[in-house]
């Protein structure tokens, strides 16, 4: 299992190379970003998300819908996301509190151009993941707790009407925790695009 | 007899002072040179995402370091010493912090921030630095100059280890808790005008130690959990004169921590305290003449935190200090000479022999440049301790053979009395003797003298152009009556603490060698890399003393690439490979504990990530630091904490132009 997890870390990293490579040798005219200098727009998206895979936490737990809100700008390279995924977990044992997951996380990157006005997004994903249980019966501090989080996203977006583009986005996040959580997560919304304000874009760049 | 021997060697040192003179009526141009020297700049620190000063030696080529909690260093410096003496210098802007204790130096006790640093001088050849001998490497951190007009900074360090149990700690795969790090804070103001500046700081860190192999031993005596809490506060005052320069500057640290102590074999909580006021500075008397001085007084203190055998350190050395040098330079040559003293005072309420001494120093520096392509230096530098003299010199030689290629050179020879350590057994022989209230029992075999170490080390240098850069050297250390501690622990479970007496061995002998080499190239101007070899083994000695050596691994290599598409964003990112260590002092323990606290640490390759951007015209700066990222095993001591994966999120503001 070590091993095909660090075969995969490899394979992104060379992912990231790769994509890496098409940047500075200016092949990257597959790529959205050479339609969008970096912060020149927003994009503002909210999904509803969905827990799928079946892991050792459902023997426990049942998850239930959520939601996820970002905001993504074009980044020097690719795009960048900053957003919030929550999802909340009903247990189904009576000696197990229920919890609320929420997934603080920053995302990079790019759109790959695809016919009938869609595009195919993919990118890594990483943040910081808390763990809010409702258990009375300990103390504050450990009511809530926080895990470093990472893992992959892929989001086909279709432009709709005007600035409105639907998307499907599939996550694959690993949760690090001492016995590692594995979720995958699934998304469908709306997202709204405008160019990014001057005061804005002075912030940012 | 020995006066006799100072005195014959005080008259050659002036012998050779009156040569240096007959010389003052030559001239030709001076090259300066910094073999051995290393300089980590802002610019590295930030891309590397650094959150504390001890991290810093992460970025150093050839300092190995161990570390139990994972924010305390103890290092070795280019291989000019074990783990087991901690003599390297630390300063902060040329002014020396004394700040170790019974062989423990805690970088971060210094009273500066991370987002105060300029650049930091790290110096791993022996020489002279600011009328001190460096024999174990010196530390130099340098703060950034107050701009002009009123500026403020304010900074915001939090991380995450992981490995926290989360929802299955309601399930049978319930593991103990690990606590976030920090939060570290730290904010200052600076004001600058043409003629003086002034700055402040003050940082805040607190840290918990809950990794399993160090929580249980460290919560067998804490009372009040496993944080950690420092305080300092730091204050600067530049004034240029028309004539010179002078810097006063003053600092002062709280850490209630958790403190290893190694004769003890565990920690124990207690507070450690440390303040510096001092006035530095130079006054120009002409072009070619000027001179140098220096005033210090500092206290070092450990002392009583709450902890369940009510045991208290009640140690609290006082250092006062001054130096007075002339310099003479002129094309031809440089020359310094200058004298030193400094008196140390002990306060405990325990009873104790000596409870103050003083150390004396003569020292004298000359640089010969015959020729624009060599230079030579030599440097000369007596101490008079309470009993003993001892005599240290270093020889240096540069020659820039051609635009590309320079070789240069250094050896050095050093004496070192037991009375200049800070080790515990060194304050034993002073009076002060806890070894009752902790069971800590010495079996000394032998009489320890002061040690004789003589080292050199051979540079070469090729910058094939300003893009692409060869650094190849070697280096070779002869160490002979060294004292060595050895401590076989016996671990505890009930405790889950150490115990073992301590064999004190004397006159012990080591000859090692290195060889290091460093490639840095700049690919394109938004990408550079670099690679860095260090190899380095013991040819002879003592069958103890390599065992001691064998904590230090053997191969380390480092590459590091920096990637910056903007100007205010940056990805860094660096592998590290160790080769394993052996830490002979926990042989039994290894079986005690079914490896837990194996004596042996395996090989290791870390990589670490780093992401910086910079908002708002380079006001604010955040970065965002995943340190082990493949969560290998990274341990770097057989007690330590296993630092798994970690997550660092910086966030700091720079004010520089605030209305007057």
């Amino acid at each position: 299992m070590l091993i095909l997890y660090k075969i995969r870390l490899f394979l992104i990293l060379i992912l990231f190379i790769l994509v890496n490579y098409y940047h500075i040798a200016g092949n990257n005219t597959l790529f959205a970003q050479t339609r969008n200098e970096a912060f020149s727009e927003i994009k503002i998206g909210l999904n509803i998300s969905a827990k799928h895979n079946n892991t050792y936490l459902n023997d426990f737990w049942s998850p239930k819908t959520g939601f996820t809100g970002n905001i993504e700008t074009p980044f020097y390279f690719g795009s960048i996301t900053a957003g919030l995924t929550v999802l909340p977990f009903k247990s189904t044992n009576i000696k197990m509190p229920d919890y609320t997951g929420q997934l603080i996380f920053l995302c990079w990157g790019n759109e790959l151009i695809l016919p009938y006005n869609s595009s195919f997004y993919f990118g890594f994903k990483t943040g910081n993941y808390t763990m809010n249980f409702a258990d009375d019966t300990v103390n504050t501090n450990l009511k809530s707790e926080s895990e470093f989080a990472a893992g992959l996203t892929s989001r086909l977006n279709i432009r709709a009407f005007n600035n409105f583009e639907f998307n499907i986005t599939g996550d694959a996040i690993k949760i690090f925790t001492k016995k590692k959580m594995n979720i995958i997560v699934f998304s469908a919304g709306l997202n709204y695009i405008f160019s990014a304000p001057a005061w804005l874009k002075e912030f940012l760049d | 007899m020995a006066k006799g021997i100072f005195r014959l060697k005080i008259l050659t040192l002036f012998c050779f002072l009156f040569f240096q003179t007959f010389l003052l009526s030559q001239s030709s141009d001076i090259k300066t040179e910094t073999q051995g020297t290393q300089i980590i700049t802002e610019a590295q620190i930030k891309a590397a995402g650094i959150i504390n000063l001890s991290d810093i030696l992460l970025l150093a080529n050839n300092w190995s370091l161990s570390t139990i909690d994972g924010f305390s260093k103890t290092v070795s410096a280019n291989n000019l010493s074990s783990y087991q003496r901690q003599n390297f210098i630390l300063m902060i802007d040329g002014c020396r912090y004394d700040i170790n204790i019974f062989d423990v130096q805690n970088i971060n006790l210094l009273p500066v921030s991370i987002a105060q640093i300029d650049y930091v001088e790290l110096i791993s050849v022996p020489r002279i630095v600011e009328g001190n001998f460096v024999e174990c490497g010196l530390i130099n951190f340098h703060t950034k100059a107050a701009k002009k007009g009123a500026s403020v900074h304010a900074v915001e360090i939090i991380g995450n280890e992981t490995g926290d149990p989360g929802p299955y700690r309601y399930t049978d795969y319930s593991t103990p808790n690990v606590d976030k790090i920090g939060p570290f804070f730290s904010a200052g103001v600076n004001y600058g005008s043409k003629n003086w500046s002034s700055a402040f700081n003050f940082k805040n860190e607190e840290t918990y130690d809950t990794d399993p192999v160090l929580n249980a031993r460290v919560l067998n005596l804490s009372i009040g959990g496993n944080k950690t809490s420092l305080l300092s506060g730091w204050g600067q005052t530049i004034i240029n004169w028309p004539f010179g320069v002078t810097q006063f500057s003053g600092g002062v640290t709280k850490h209630d921590e958790f403190f290893f102590f190694k004769p003890y074999g565990n920690e124990i909580p207690v507070e450690r305290n440390i303040s510096y006021v001092g006035g530095v500075g130079n006054v120009i008397l002409d072009n070619n003449i000027s001179v140098n001085y220096a005033a210090e007084y500092s206290t070092n203190a450990i002392t009583k935190r709450e902890n369940k055998i009510n045991f208290d350190f009640d140690f609290n050395l006082e250092n006062y200090s001054g130096r007075f040098e002339g310099l003479y330079k002129n094309d031809l040559f440089a020359s310094v000479f200058g004298i030193g003293i400094k008196t140390h005072r002990v306060f405990t309420s325990r009873a104790i022999d000596i409870n103050k001494y003083s150390s004396k120093n003569i020292y004298s520096s000359f640089t010969f440049a015959p020729t624009n392509d060599f230079s030579q230096s030599f440097q000369l530098f007596f101490q008079k301790d309470r009993n003993e003299n001892s005599i240290k010199w270093s020889l240096f030689n540069c020659w820039l053979i051609d635009a590309k290629n320079k070789l240069s050179s250094n050896f050095s020879y050093f004496e070192t009395p037991v009375e200049e350590d800070m080790s515990y057994y060194s304050w034993t022989l002073k009076g002060y003797d806890i070894s009752n209230e902790l069971g800590i029992k010495y079996n000394i075999y032998g009489s320890p003298n002061k040690s004789k170490t003589f080292t050199a080390d051979l540079s070469y240098l090729f910058k094939c152009d300003s893009a692409l850069s060869f650094n190849l050297s070697g280096s070779y250390r002869r160490f002979a009556n060294h004292y060595l501690e050895m401590q076989p622990y016996q671990y505890d479970e009930q405790t889950s603490t150490f115990s073992a007496p301590i064999d004190l061995y004397t006159n012990e002998a080591l000859k090692t060698i290195s060889f290091n080499f460093e490639i840095k190239q700049t690919l394109s101007p938004v990408i550079r890399h670099s690679l860095a070899f260090n190899y380095q083994r013991y040819i002879g000695g003592s069958d103890l003393f390599k065992e001691v050596w064998d904590a230090l691994p053997n191969t380390n290599i480092t590459y590091t690439i920096e990637y910056n598409p903007a100007a205010t964003f940056g990805i860094w990112a660096k592998i590290k490979y160790l080769s394993s260590s052996f830490w002979y002092d926990y042989k039994y323990s290894d079986v005690q504990t079914s490896a837990m606290y194996g004596y042996e640490l395996k090989p290791k390759a870390v990589f670490d990530l780093s992401f910086q951007k910079w908002f708002l015209h380079k006001i604010i700066w955040t970065n965002l630091l995943l340190r082990n990222l493949f969560n290998q095993n990274e341990r770097y001591s057989p007690i330590g904490a296993n630092l798994n994966l970690t997550f660092f999120i910086q966030a700091h503001f720079y004010f520089d132009t605030l209305p007057e």
